[in-house]
């Protein structure tokens, strides 16, 4: 752990991550305006001391609505993973473990997933379901849950061909033990790397839903939705869009790093 | 003195690391003067590779040169420039690495790697390399020529392989080649061959060789010289003759005496202390293990030249215990060949009944893919037959490849035979997919791979538990797991360590502790010894013989290691290509008859110790053994003895070679018997033993 905290990327992208998750769980309490507020007399203003981001063209207080639009996209990032741990975890271990036929089911099934094109697979799922929040958490977690698999598989399968499985396997223990407390705690450095890199596509995944007006609707608004709320008006106020991207770009840019990080480090404790 | 080929002078290496500089090698001298071979020994940790790697500016990152000279002739070759290193190396250092397979590159052909070196040095042209390449296949007697030199090396077999290692270092005739362990992961016969060979290149070309080995009997052979390392620092050195046969330091002696051999009594009655992690930095770095040590030893110790060209680190070497080796040579051996095989029989205990009984077990690689493009579907086990009796040590050997291994993986249920049971108790379990609990717990198995046989992220504590937990549902008390530490010389505080942290013969032993933990009928040791130093050897052998006593348990002992089945085992079965052609007392490896294969098994063991009788001739290597016909002996191919069609078309019978001894060979038992000890008696004087 000391080494990590050495690591001047691994603090920077902690720091950040956390910042994110602060501003978005104190929303109400730090953002000046409700998120919905208009203020009719003051639209599309840039950036001032009474409008920090500026406004809309509603005159909607544009950091207000970023504070607020973080909650929802760290809620669906995390909720999306969530779905793709949940079935992509234990699918990747049985695979892994056991392999021959129950591999192949298992993989083949994630394949034919796989073989859609993320956004028509997640749009599909989203026109059938209906557009809102949960079905949106549930649409993007399906969408990546075979590759969550695909990574989980993998790194089990390296420490599958340890003579430790072996002893194991002779000692009489059973797969659900030698899965759980053998298999997986080998197996958490590119796990946990996986975690995090899948949170940063599950926001923009989300964040490209949210664009297309498949997420969740007005007035509420993720920054995906601010991105495209502001399309139509950026060339005139450009504060509309930026503000949004700087945060989609920072979270998911502080996740990767952080997953780097992480992948190193315990790349470091398994050699000493 | 006349300048040495190569002198080492007072060379020191360290590597750096997080946490600061490490000293792997502290004031080594040495000397190596032309035509001569000096071995440099030393266990694992030793730095003997590091001083390999020195000698040819190939320190990985990190390690440097803190002190000290290399001089070649008169050059040093540590503040050579790199054009004046290209010359020396290769053309006049040539380098044998540890593993063939590895050090040719697979996707050239084996004549272009060999007239690399030739093209580049020499400058010679293109046809003349040829000519020179296929004159050194003659040299290290590949026959085969033009068709080897087309070959790639995936297509030859390990010793082939190694053999053209050997060729591409002498390519360049150069005066001196550094072999870092040349034969490990060879099988026996293969080693043996290999050694004849340098043998017989070093009275042709009097080359220099820094001969690099743990292998105590093979520097024996071969050095002229030895220089004994031990954590980084040169214990003793001098002529083989003196410093293998009157040791004058402690280590040295303690090494020989846990030697096992094929002839003679294996002793290991030095009692040591188990190894501990790291050698002392100061002082002796032997006198935390040594029996004899004083305070005084944690001073700076010097080498000591006790007599003319031999040299001791140990301070008291005068009050040093009387120590002699005999040697067994040309002279002596007679004596110790047994005479006739009833005259040292150790009759079976009567009455043991059998814990494991295997028959007719059949297993066979169930890949269909590859099965269909390799010769055949060759059974890795082919009716085998034996029982594991009650509280003995059954020692399987064999080449790789011989299905040793895939024996004990089907008794312990990792592979499933295809047909044939393993009545263990009164229960097959052959056919069984999970086994019940009570058989798992009497059936432990220690594997080859100490070290990825125990769980990297578990505290040896949690390992230890674990047989209490899954076999009688309780937790282990603190005594019992203190205890069970205890009994292989574990300290407590290792309870609480991660066994990721552990050092190799720490490992070993926590497997072993945990083999114990549920007193099992019958522990299984897979190659479990092969990856354990010399003194680490004999000190598991007798943990293990003592645990035996205790436990009244039965050891299924899986070796190619002839000497140490020879010391533990109690009964031998001999696997050749998944069939059983010998199994009988320990005896049957110790004097004739033997059966064929046993007999060549038993003769590269001996030639490993310089004891091979001169008229018996390993056969050449093949470069694939092609399977057999449905019906001859397995064996035909490779068989000394072979005495003509027969062998092909029909199976040898099982022939009773003395109580509890079966032969399978169409020569009478008794011919054997009278051709095999032939082999010894006469010209006896005529091979002598450097």
């Amino acid at each position: 752990m000391k080494a990590l905290a050495k690591d001047p990327l691994f603090v920077v992208a902690l720091a950040v991550l956390t910042l994110h998750v602060v501003l978005a769980l104190l929303a109400t309490h730090v953002a000046p305006y409700p998120f919905d507020q208009m203020h009719y007399d003051a639209a599309m203003k840039p950036p001032s001391t009474t409008y920090w981001f500026g406004t809309d063209r509603y005159g909607r207080d544009v950091f207000s609505r970023v504070l607020y639009g973080g909650q929802i996209t760290l809620a669906f990032g995390f909720g999306a993973v969530a779905v793709c741990f949940l079935v992509g975890l234990p699918a990747g271990l049985i695979a892994a473990y056991f392999g021959g036929i129950v591999d192949q089911v298992i993989m083949r099934i994630m394949d034919v997933l796989m073989s859609f094109p993320t956004l028509l697979l997640g749009l599909l799922i989203l026109i059938i379901a209906g557009p809102n929040l949960v079905n949106l958490i549930l649409a993007v977690g399906l969408v990546y849950c075979p590759r969550t698999t695909r990574v989980v598989r993998s790194a089990a399968l390296a420490v599958r061909q340890s003579t430790f499985i072996e002893a194991a396997q002779v000692r009489g223990e059973r797969a659900p033990y030698i899965i759980v407390r053998e298999l997986l705690p080998c197996a958490w450095g590119p796990i946990i790397v996986e975690f995090c890199i899948r949170l940063g596509y599950a926001i923009l995944l989300g964040a490209s839903f949210n664009y297309l007006g498949l997420g969740v609707q007005p007035p509420a608004a993720d920054w995906g939705a601010l991105v495209q709320e502001a399309r139509s008006y950026m060339v005139r106020a450009p504060w509309t869009v930026i503000f949004p991207i700087i945060f989609i770009s920072t979270l998911v840019a502080s996740l990767h790093l952080l997953g780097d990080a992480l992948d190193e480090w315990l790349k470091e404790g398994d050699v000493a | 003195m006349p300048d040495a080929l190569l002198g080492v002078d007072a060379l020191s290496i360290a590597y750096r690391s997080a946490k600061g500089e490490t000293r792997v090698v502290r004031d080594l001298t040495f000397r190596i003067d032309e035509g001569e071979i000096v071995g440099l020994v030393g266990e694992s940790g030793s730095g003997k590779t590091s001083v390999a790697l020195a000698l040819l500016n190939y320190l990985p990152r990190g390690g440097r040169v803190v002190t000290g000279d290399i001089r070649y002739r008169d050059q040093s070759l540590l503040t050579a420039s790199r054009r004046e290193l290209r010359r020396i190396h290769g053309r006049r250092i040539a380098h044998i690495a540890q593993d063939p397979a590895s050090s040719l590159n697979p996707a050239l052909r084996v004549g272009l790697q060999l007239e690399e070196g030739m093209l580049r040095h020499l400058g010679i042209s293109t046809a003349e390399a040829r000519n020179r390449a296929l004159a050194l296949l003659e040299e290290v007697h590949l026959r085969g020529g033009e068709r080897i030199l087309q070959a790639y090396p995936h297509m030859l077999s390990g010793g082939m392989q190694q053999r053209i290692c050997i060729a591409m270092a002498l390519a360049c005739d150069p005066d001196l080649i550094v072999m870092d362990e040349p034969t490990t992961g060879l099988d026996a016969s293969t080693e043996a061959a290999i050694f004849d060979l340098l043998r017989e290149l070093k009275a042709h070309r009097r080359l220099s060789v820094l001969f690099i080995s743990h292998n105590l009997a093979a520097v024996r052979g071969m050095a002229d010289r030895v220089v004994i390392l031990y954590g980084g620092r040169c214990m003793e050195h001098g002529p083989t003759t003196t410093v293998f046969v009157r040791p004058l330091h402690r280590y040295t002696q303690m090494l020989l005496n846990s030697l096992p051999t094929m002839r003679g009594a294996a002793t290991g009655d030095i009692d040591m202390p188990w190894q501990a992690a790291r050698a002392p930095a100061e002082g002796c770095p032997f006198r935390d293990r040594c029996d004899l040590a004083q305070p005084e030893c944690g001073q700076e110790q010097v080498l000591v030249e006790v007599a003319p060209a031999h040299g001791s680190a140990c301070r008291r070497w005068q009050e040093l215990p009387a120590f002699t080796v005999t040697v067994p040579n040309a002279a002596n051996g007679g004596d110790s060949v047994p005479g006739d095989w009833n005259d040292n029989d150790v009759p079976s205990p009567p009455g043991r009944e059998a814990v494991i009984a295997v028959r007719e077990l059949t297993h066979r690689y169930r890949n269909s893919l590859l099965a269909a493009h390799s010769r055949a579907t060759r059974l890795s086990l082919d009716k085998v037959s034996f029982e594991l009796r009650a509280g003995e040590v059954l020692a399987i050997i064999g080449e790789s490849g011989s299905g040793k291994t895939t024996m004990a993986r089907c008794l312990v249920g990792l592979a499933q035979p295809h047909s044939g049971s393993i009545v263990v108790g009164a229960t097959d379990v052959a056919a069984l997919r999970r086994r019940p609990l009570a058989i798992a717990r009497n059936l432990q198995i220690v594997f080859q791979n100490i070290a990825g046989s125990l769980h990297p992220r578990k505290r040896v504590g949690t390992i230890l538990e674990r047989p209490f937990l899954l076999y009688e549902r309780r937790h282990a008390t603190d005594d019992q797991l203190r205890d069970l530490a205890h009994s292989v010389g574990l300290r407590a505080e290792m309870l609480e360590k991660r066994s990721g942290r552990l050092s190799g013969g720490e490992r070993q032993r926590v497997a072993l502790a945990r083999a114990f933990a549920p007193r099992p009928a019958v522990i299984v040791l897979d190659e479990a010894f092969s990856a354990l130093d010399v003194s680490m050897k004999m000190k598991v052998r007798n943990l293990l013989q003592q645990k035996q006593s205790e436990l009244s348990a039965s050891y299924l002992l899986i070796s190619h290691d002839l000497p140490l089945v020879r010391s533990m085992a109690d009964r031998v079965l001999v696997l050749f290509q998944g069939w059983v052609c010998e199994v009988g007392q320990r005896r049957i490896i110790e004097a004739p008859p033997y059966h064929p294969y046993t007999e060549t098994l038993v003769w590269s063991a001996l030639a490993l110790e310089s004891l091979k009788p001169s008229t018996f001739e390993l056969r050449p290597e093949t470069s694939a053994d092609t399977g057999t016909g449905a019906a001859g002996c397995r064996f035909h191919q490779r068989c000394p003895r072979k005495l003509g069609t027969i062998c092909e078309r029909e199976a040898p019978p099982q022939r009773q070679a003395g109580p509890d001894h079966t032969i399978a060979c169409h020569i009478p038992v008794a011919e054997l018997a009278t051709l095999q000890h032939a082999e010894w008696l006469p010209r006896r004087g005529a091979e002598a033993v450097s």
